[in-house]
């Protein structure tokens, strides 16, 4: 019996963010989220509980604004929520990787799952960095999972092949979205997610250092430079036979 | 600056790669091999040294520690890897065991005075950030970003170091993804498809203007990954590509998939959705249903 500890990260959505014609970048009307991928890794973290006997936490480090995030991630199914306030800090990887490695020493818990990356940063190092930490082992990109005795049995989607691992706990998994599908959470969970406890720990209590060495030196946006162009027509054929003629004058028929 | 470099690299090309990667630095790089590595397939490469973990674990995710301390040991600067899947997990352990910052798939390598510059994309793609770390650091290296160097001919001595035997992961089968899969980044053109199709049988009429075209036929994340009905995808993810025609059918444009095809000379998209973001990263869009449009432009092609 195991306690189960999922990443819950809150992130700006990365649709919302707009790139100005000098590239410089505008977030100011992005609306924040969970982030996508963390959806399927929680509903894995609920399944995974139920299997070994325990509860499965979420943790979100962040600024305090990011306490939202509780909320949603208990709709989704998760016994508890934890905000770890790391201020300034932020919720890079290096710093969440710390954050998790924390409450799982903290609370005793066994396993700790993340997302294969945040929709934000996309950095994929949590796992590996929060295994690191706890010198637990780590696999990452899961796309199948079943709790046995003290183990795991998972796939994992590799680089030319699919391997079928056991891995003993305590472990830090990485799931992929295919692993399972997440579900849209019913009313009835979101009442239900009122009643959860969610809570709040300070990133310096549980002894989170920032990032020192490193600073991010600019930021900038992409600004497509394609023509988009739209192909009008009266009919199909009409649209088709335009289309047809672009794609001779372009060169690549 | 004059930095102390190691390598990670799970093959001899990606290791190439590593080797290009490294000359910003103007130093040497020496190179880590793990488990079943064989080191006279890594010889001649061009590294200083070759540092080979032994050990029965065929999995080289379960040396990350040792490569941690074998790196400390040598007082490495920076510990330098091609981000395939493995590449990267051993790259963010090595930095969680030494508690030093990393940076993820960088596409571009600098050496300052002081400091390494490396850039990055974040938001799905969206965005460029540009990073600088001083002291100890960790890169992994996008994947393509650096051309593999040719060979330098000399054979680099070999040192073997116990890698000792962390078997709490067992590996205990192997299924080889589905072979014969074209490699995109190669194409010349390549019809990309999309969740605009619902069913495996639809992927005829992809088909059929791909031959037409000349083109291979490509997709999107969700076809690859939750429908399984292609071993590879398009996208941050998945390969960037390069053709000189991108033709899209049902495909919506996320910021994810399109950075996969930047490199295209010409990008063709249709989708029914007017609204959707393909239409704002194309060069010619039709919007309308994909089989109509794909009926009545295969008599003009041929
Ligand atoms: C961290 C992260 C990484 C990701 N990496 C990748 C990646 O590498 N590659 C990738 O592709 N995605 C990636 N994604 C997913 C990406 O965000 C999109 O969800 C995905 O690309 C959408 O695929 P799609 O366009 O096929 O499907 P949809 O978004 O569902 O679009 C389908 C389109 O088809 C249109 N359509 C439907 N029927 C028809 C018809 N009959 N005729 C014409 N049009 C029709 C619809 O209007 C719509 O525009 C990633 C997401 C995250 C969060």
């Amino acid at each position: 019996m195991t306690d189960v500890i999922v990443g819950c990260k809150w992130v700006l959505d990365e649709a919302d963010v707009r790139v100005q014609a000098d590239q410089s970048v505008d977030f100011s009307l992005a609306k924040s989220k969970i982030s996508e991928y963390d959806k399927n890794a929680i509903e894995a973290a609920v399944q995974l509980a139920q299997q070994l006997g325990g509860k499965a936490v979420g943790v979100t480090a962040g600024p305090a604004t990011a306490k939202k995030a509780l909320t949603e991630a208990l709709t989704r199914g998760l016994d508890e929520a934890v905000l770890v306030d790391t201020g300034d800090a932020g919720s890079s990887a290096q710093i969440a990787a710390q954050v998790l490695a924390a409450e799982a020493r903290e609370r005793g818990a066994e396993l700790i799952v993340v997302a294969e990356g945040s929709s934000d940063d996309y950095a994929r190092q949590t796992p590996s960095r929060a295994g690191a930490i706890l010198d637990w082992p780590v696999v990452t990109a899961v796309s199948g999972f079943a709790a046995a005795e003290g183990q795991l049995k998972v796939s994992r989607a590799a680089d030319d092949a699919v391997q079928e691992l056991t891995v003993t706990l305590p472990a830090v998994i990485s799931v992929l979205p295919e692993a399972c599908d997440a579900p849209i959470p019913s009313l009835k969970a979101a009442l239900a997610a009122k009643k959860k406890p969610a809570s709040e720990q300070s990133g310096a209590d549980l002894g989170v250092t920032p990032v020192a060495n490193a600073t991010t030196t600019s930021v900038t946006g992409y600004a497509s430079e394609r023509q988009c162009v739209l192909v009008e027509g009266d009919s199909m054929a009409e649209k088709a036979a335009k289309l047809a003629a672009i794609l001779k004058k372009e060169g690549v028929l | 600056m004059m930095t102390k470099i190691h390598v990670y690299a799970s093959s001899p090309e990606l290791a190439a790669e590593a080797i290009t990667a490294a000359a910003a630095f103007g130093a040497q790089p020496a190179l880590i091999l793990t488990g079943n590595q064989n080191p006279a397939d890594f010889a001649e490469l061009g590294f200083s040294e070759i540092v080979h973990l032994t050990g029965a674990n065929p999995l080289p995710e379960c040396y990350a520690k040792q490569i941690a301390t074998a790196l400390r040991a040598d007082d490495s600067q920076l510990f330098l890897v091609p981000g395939d899947l493995t590449g990267r997990d051993i790259a963010a352990r090595v930095a969680g065991y030494l508690g030093c910052p990393m940076v993820s798939e960088a596409f571009d390598l600098a050496a300052g005075p002081d400091a390494i510059q490396a850039s990055r994309l974040t938001y799905g793609g969206a965005v460029v950030q540009r990073q600088q770390i001083t002291g100890r650091a960790v890169v992994s290296i996008a994947p393509g970003a650096f051309e593999a160097a040719a060979p330098s001919g000399a054979a680099a001595p070999v040192k073997t170091i116990d890698g000792g035997s962390d078997d709490r992961v067992t590996l205990v089968a192997t299924h080889p993804k589905e072979q014969g899969a074209v490699d995109l980044t190669k194409a010349d053109k390549v019809v990309c498809v999309g969740m605009g199709f619902s069913a495996k049988e639809e992927l005829d009429t992809a088909y059929r203007l791909a031959k037409a075209l000349g083109a291979e036929v490509g997709c999107t994340r969700p076809l690859a990954e939750t429908n399984h009905w292609f071993p590879g995808y398009i996208g941050i993810s998945g390969d960037q590509i390069a053709p000189k025609l991108y033709f899209s059918l049902g495909v919506s444009g996320q910021v994810q998939h399109t950075v996969g095809i930047r490199g295209a000379k010409l990008v063709v998209a249709c989708s029914k959705d007017a609204a959707a973001p393909i239409f704002q990263n194309c060069d010619y869009g039709v919007v309308g249903d994909l089989f109509e449009l794909t009926e009545a432009l295969l008599p003009q092609l041929s």
